[in-house]
């Protein structure tokens, strides 16, 4: 075997960037010049803005050569990047990858392996510090594991926020309904949120972790089958993440006697089919059980009748993919990350018009403008930002006069906004807020399950509206549109069934509020102040 | 281009009916009223409480359309009764989830589906101009086939690739920082030659 090339193969973001045709290109010219290399495929370390990169072994760690083309490949074997990887002089290089200032100031918790080696390589897993958290769960008593997380701090990374541990509480005090019934562990990989790729990463990157953490939870609360749904966007991710089940369950960490323990737990994967709704829990209820994707009425909680009417863990890739971490490294570790009730890591994700975009994991605490500014690099297009919005289309959209904001559940709820996923989609100034908030009614009429009213005829409504009041002809009909938009978000925040309807609202509000110009274009008189 | 099998209710059933089994022994074969011995037969062979079978049929459904739709590239109104007596539930249900989920299309696709990611990251970085240059590219709007039944164009709401906004998807194959012009070239060199997701 020659040199170990490590390059970003499994991720759908990095293949999209033609990391596939990186790779043909140094096959060939390796094989044209005799030399030996071998490729590890890789999932990717989320530094998108410089991908592909190709990485290569050192005594002092990987050194890196990025974003690399296959029209780069030549020119790098030319440099003896792959003969003399530390010494190389190339345009390209980037020195140590993980001594890069974008990596080395984050905090990587859940995704410390992602990145770094072949994902379905079981043993390589294990190398790295894998299943020491399952093994730590197979040790303890059920209640334990639970204080354990409970203990962390974890709250759902999918967008509400709710304490993990408490959920895993109640699910393990519930009775099924019948004697000997089955519960469930369902996740949640419908990660539909526009500006969120964190749980693709980790079912492409590392999906042992979120394996492990299924297996510890189905531990905790007494259920020994689990779901994965995931996104019919995400295909080579279920792909990939359905070899993973196979590659785990063939060493023993899956299936019929766990690690030796006598434990079961078995996990099935199972595709979305395009619906935005099915990331609400009950939804994917719902899916999974072959039905429409319409919500169910709340109570009661899946806890306590989720899956086939059973009590159900539902948690997002995230949530389980910590879950490993607090296992192998303690709750108090994990939970002196982070401010006040946001305990922890959040893995961040910055996308949009964004210079330097990609994964930035960090605890809690840090401001919107340090991620966006200090990781993000301002815009890609140089332009000055006018507009971020934070947690997927149901989040709010803060001016570049608010990036002030610590990343905390709580700061984010003072300032009518959500951290939500955590994705962060970054405009410049040519964005117009009211073809935003239009949008964003849009886009809960065509993906709004129709099950409550407010939402089902509300967002329809709400496109209209809002085509009203930016047609405005004078200040009087502007602002009976504009109160009209008011009370129409009120009616579907206080009025909808789940979160489709009862968040669109905090855009489209959002954007009323911070940028209402954009609201105007036509009526002189119409905006009480200058706006910013 | 990918290539389908012309539909055909006769081959649906017994295609349909072939993939059933490994679907019904998954995660329910702890069910709730089994009692299955220690030493269970292959899960394929496994018999199934009426309740317990009845879950499972259910939840097979969705799995089934999406098989179906790959091996036709649509699901035929002719399909629908065949998949609800396989799974044993109303033709209105199936109807009712066939017509639920955005992805199953009821009319055969064209030979190129080009999907055009239309969600706040793209829009941030032009999607509104890429689709523009799409539907002039493809001759045709959203939701529909060009006239020669050549391209489909469909709007996508996020490919979790939102770094490398704006994102196009060309049949299964999937590239960032896209704009027209390269657009024109992907669709052009699809399936013959390598993508550049870069400038």
């Amino acid at each position: 075997m020659g040199v170990k090339i490590y390059l970003s193969l499994r991720d759908s973001a990095s293949l999209s960037l033609a990391a596939g045709d990186v790779a043909d290109a140094l096959k060939s010219e390796a094989k044209k010049r005799g030399q030996e290399i071998a490729i590890i495929a890789t999932g990717s370390r989320g530094i998108y803005w410089l991908e592909p990169i190709i990485e290569i072994d050192t005594p002092q760690g990987r050194v890196g050569f990025g974003p690399c083309s296959p029209q780069d490949v030549v020119s790098l074997f030319e440099a003896g990047c792959f003969a003399n990887p530390a010494s190389a002089q190339h345009k390209l290089s980037l020195g140590l990858i993980e001594e890069l200032p974008w990596l080395k100031h984050q905090q990587r918790l859940t995704f410390d392996r992602c990145g770094k080696y072949d994902p379905l390589d079981v043993a390589e897993y294990e190398r790295l510090g894998g299943f020491t958290g399952l093994k730590a769960a197979i040790g303890m008593a059920p209640e334990t594991v639970i204080d354990q997380v409970k203990e962390s701090g974890l709250r759902g990374r999918g967008g509400a926020g709710f304490p993990t541990g408490i959920k895993w509480k109640t699910v393990a005090d519930a009775k099924t309904n019948r004697k000997n019934g089955q519960k469930y562990i369902v996740c949640n990989a419908d990660e539909g949120d526009s500006g969120t790729f964190s749980d693709r990463m980790i079912l492409e990157g590392d999906p042992l972790r979120l394996i492990e953490g299924m297996v510890i939870a189905g531990l905790a609360v007494g259920a020994t089958v689990g779901f994965v749904y995931i996104r019919s966007e995400y295909r080579a991710a279920r792909d990939i993440f359905d070899q993973a089940i196979a590659a785990a369950t063939r060493r023993g960490w899956l299936g019929e006697n766990i690690a030796g323990s006598g434990k079961k737990f078995r996990l099935y994967t199972r595709l979305g089919a395009g619906a935005y709704i099915c990331g609400e829990e009950t939804s994917l209820l719902e899916s999974i059980e072959g039905k429409r994707g319409t919500i169910r009425y709340k109570p009661p909680l899946p806890a306590i009748q989720g899956l086939f009417g059973q009590p159900t863990v539902i948690n997002n890739v995230i949530s389980l993919a910590t879950i490993p971490t607090i296992l192998a490294k303690g709750a108090k570790y994990y939970r002196d990350f982070g401010m006040g009730r946001s305990q922890g890591t959040m893995p961040l994700q910055l996308g949009g018009n964004i210079k330097h975009g990609g994964l930035v994991e960090i605890a809690f605490g840090i401001t919107l403008r340090q991620v966006i500014e200090d990781f993000g690099g301002g815009t890609a297009t140089g332009r000055p930002i006018r507009a971020v919005q934070v947690g997927g289309p149901l989040g709010a959209y803060f001016p570049a006069s608010m990036l002030d904001i610590a990343i905390d559940y709580e700061a984010f709820a003072a300032v009518k906004g959500m951290v939500g996923h955590g994705g962060i989609v970054v405009f410049d100034e040519t964005v117009n807020l009211a073809k935003q908030a239009r949008f964003a009614m849009e886009f809960c009429a065509i993906e709004s399950c129709g099950k409550c009213t407010p939402c089902r005829i509300g967002s329809t409504r709400g496109v209209e509206v809002i085509d009203r009041l930016v047609a405005a002809p004078d200040v009087a009909s502007h602002s009976a549109q504009k109160k009209l938009l008011t009370d129409l978000c009120g009616v579907m925040t206080d009025g909808s069934l789940c979160a489709l309807g009862g968040l669109t609202p905090l855009p489209v509000m959002s954007a009323l509020t911070h940028f209402p110009e954009d609201f105007a274009p036509g009526v002189k008189g119409a905006i009480p102040m200058a706006a910013e | 281009m990918t290539q389908y099998v012309p539909f055909d209710a006769l081959d649906a059933k017994s295609f349909l009916a072939s993939k059933l089994p490994p679907l019904l022994s998954e995660g329910l074969s702890d069910g709730p009223v089994n009692t299955s011995p220690p030493a269970a037969p292959p899960q394929a062979e496994r018999t199934v409480s009426p309740l317990e079978g009845s879950q499972a049929l259910s939840s097979a459904v969705i799995p089934l359309l999406h098989l179906a739709q790959e091996r036709y590239g649509y699901i035929d109104d002719a399909l629908v009764p065949v998949l609800a007596d396989l799974v044993n539930r109303s033709r209105a249900e199936i109807h009712g989830v066939v017509t639920f989920y955005h992805d199953f299309r009821r009319t055969p696709p064209a030979q190129m589906v080009v999907r055009i990611c239309l969600a706040e990251a793209c829009q941030a970085m032009g999607s509104d101009a890429l689709a523009t240059a799409a539907k002039q590219q493809c001759r045709t709007d959203f939701h529909h086939n060009s006239a020669d039944e050549k391209y489909r164009l469909e709007p996508v709401y996020c490919f979790g690739n939102c770094a490398c906004a704006p994102s196009v998807m060309i049949d299964d194959r999937l590239y960032g920082r896209a704009d027209a012009t390269k657009l024109a070239a992907w669709v052009k060199g699809a399936g013959t030659q390598p993508g550049m997701g870069r400038a």
